[in-house]
């Protein structure tokens, strides 16, 4: 086993969660993968000291591309089949309406954060570490996510 | 729960929202086995088209910042919003060499045909200024930047600047507030939201960006200084400036002490005009209507560009989820500017546009590799002989190069 699928496996379970709360259950295992791989393949990953973190802020990093990607992809698609548009973030059912519809108003790197205080119960030191920013970005972050989360789930 | 920024399970919102996390992170999947990512980096590598080919650029860094600014139109036109990025050292050596990826803006509409194509190789806001960051009580953040007047005198901005950017570009008004009057300081960009205000007993502009964030110029020694103050209202920022005690050896400030509680985070000396290369390419679609500009910061760069915070605009989230900071005071309010910096390759891209057309154009900038914006230029050749292009430093990039 190479040394990334070491670093990968004993992470695997964390990043796929993590990346089924940035972008849904459908989507998560392909960004994992495109993140991983990507990361992996640079020349300086096995400079990396802390390959976790790495691969995670990896994975935040790569659900914009895969946001972006995915919305010009379905304007194409809607465009070429002539479909009625429908809900971006993934194929939505009444029953996680409110999952769903309350993650979409979080940005990546929000929702990031939620997911490791929230799910991990991460210390705010620790995900700055993980997200590599500054512990004042993590508390922003989170405090925006809050007061968006509130909205949507008072609404 | 130890820590009172962590979700606390007293509160009814945060059970709500740890209740949600749990849902959605019920319903994650296997993860991919490594053979999987191995058989998903293959196909990435064999694109099919040149859209999917393009969508998609290594990932590299961590540093998960952003943003920036167009202060002083010589200053700065950028600057990283995640102060956390400075001093990271765990992601992979920027590149020093050609710019390494670029941003291009797709799906445009017909009338806006790409004008020209320039590239820059060392050219920027060089010298660079002396910049601190402090933290203090309740997420207060103060950025200090100081630099030579020279800085309103007309150095080109970041990314080839006055000399490449179009005549039909109109730059940035860069004359004195008269109300001002600030004789020593040659220019400050004329902004609409810029008030005047006195600090340290002297004429200064205030720039408010929002309710807890500001910028205050002044003039000091011959130097020119500005101070981005974060977390609190426009009075208490003129209070905190009023606060600060210049060194004697002209660095700087410090908090002085009515500013105790403000810790030194992070610091990036002055550097000469010399200190690096920043190759820079920029396209400019209907004559000047549309400018991208992408500039390939060097190691140690962004650190520093990260800590230059906008001092003016104010930050919005993209459709996408990115963090830009948009300027919607150039040319008297009629252009608009973003700014940010690529988190994984350190590349600084500002866009500007006119006032209500910029954030269209925005979420359609793509990140394409050598070989994206080669197909890029190919698939969108400028004019031959276009008016807005051919000052000294700039050369046409030829497109053809690597085209497949």
């Amino acid at each position: 086993m190479e040394d990334w699928e070491t670093v990968y496996v004993a992470h695997s379970q964390r990043l796929v969660r993590l990346a089924t709360v940035l972008v849904g259950p459908d989507d998560a295992p392909d960004l994992v993968s495109d993140a991983v791989h990507r990361a992996v393949n640079r020349p300086g990953w096995t400079g990396v000291r802390d390959q976790g973190a790495y691969l995670v802020t990896a994975l935040v990093n790569e659900t914009r591309q895969f946001r972006r990607a995915r919305a010009r992809r379905s304007a194409r698609e809607q465009r070429a089949a002539r479909l009625v548009p429908h809900a971006g973030f993934y194929e939505l059912t009444p029953a996680d309406l409110d999952v769903r519809g309350a993650l979409e108003a979080l940005s990546p790197q929000q929702r990031a954060v939620v997911f490791l205080v929230y799910w991990e119960d991460q210390q705010i030191g620790r995900v700055a570490q993980l997200l590599d920013v500054s512990e004042g970005t993590v508390r922003r972050q989170l405090a925006r996510a809050k007061t968006k989360l509130k909205r949507v789930l008072d609404a | 729960m130890p820590d009172s920024n962590r979700g606390d399970h007293g509160d009814r919102l945060d059970r709500q929202i740890r209740a949600l996390v749990s849902r959605a992170v019920a319903e994650a999947r296997e993860a991919p086995t490594p053979a999987e990512i191995d058989a998903a980096g293959d196909r990435r590598s064999h694109p099919t088209s040149s859209s999917e080919g393009s969508s998609h650029g290594p990932t590299t860094r961590v540093l998960l910042a952003v943003a920036a600014s167009a202060a002083v139109v010589v200053l700065v036109l950028a600057a990283a919003l995640a102060v956390g990025g400075l001093g990271g050292d765990s992601g992979p050596p920027r590149p020093e060499g050609p710019l390494a990826f670029r941003y291009v803006p797709v799906d445009l509409p017909p009338d806006l045909p790409l004008t020209s194509v320039e590239s820059s190789p060392a050219v920027g806001l060089d010298p660079l200024p002396h910049v601190e960051v402090y933290e203090g009580r309740d997420d207060v953040k103060v950025r200090i930047t100081v630099g030579p007047v020279e800085w309103a005198a007309g150095i080109p901005a970041a990314g080839g600047g006055a000399t490449t950017v179009p005549a039909t570009v109109v730059p940035e008004t860069t004359t004195t507030i008269p109300p001002l009057g600030l004789p020593s300081v040659p220019g400050i960009p004329m902004r609409p939201r810029l008030t005047d205000a006195v600090v340290r007993g002297g004429p200064a502009g205030l720039d408010t960006h929002d309710a807890t964030s500001s910028t205050v110029w002044f003039a000091d020694a011959g130097r020119l200084v500005a101070v981005d103050v974060f977390g609190l209202d426009a009075p208490s920022a003129l209070d905190l400036v009023d606060g600060l005690v210049p060194r004697p050896d002209g660095t700087g400030f410090d908090p002085g002490p009515d500013n105790q509680d403000l810790s030194l985070v992070a610091e990036a000396p002055a550097r000469p005009a010399s200190a690096a290369a920043r190759p820079t390419a920029r396209l400019v679609f209907g004559g000047g209507a549309l400018v991208v500009t992408n500039v390939q910061l060097t190691a140690g760069h962004d650190d520093l560009l990260a800590a230059k915070v906008g001092s003016f605009g104010s930050l919005e989230d993209l459709a996408d989820g990115r963090e830009v900071l948009i300027d919607d005071g150039l040319d008297g309010g009629a252009t608009s500017q973003a700014s940010f910096v690529d988190p994984e390759d350190g590349v600084l891209v500002t866009v500007q546009a006119p006032t209500g057309s910029l954030r269209r154009y925005l979420d359609h900038l793509e990140r394409v590799d050598e070989q994206g914006w080669n197909r890029f230029v190919a698939a969108h050749p400028p004019p031959p002989t276009s008016p807005t292009t051919s000052p000294p430093t700039t050369s046409t990039i030829a497109p053809t190069t690597t085209v497949p």
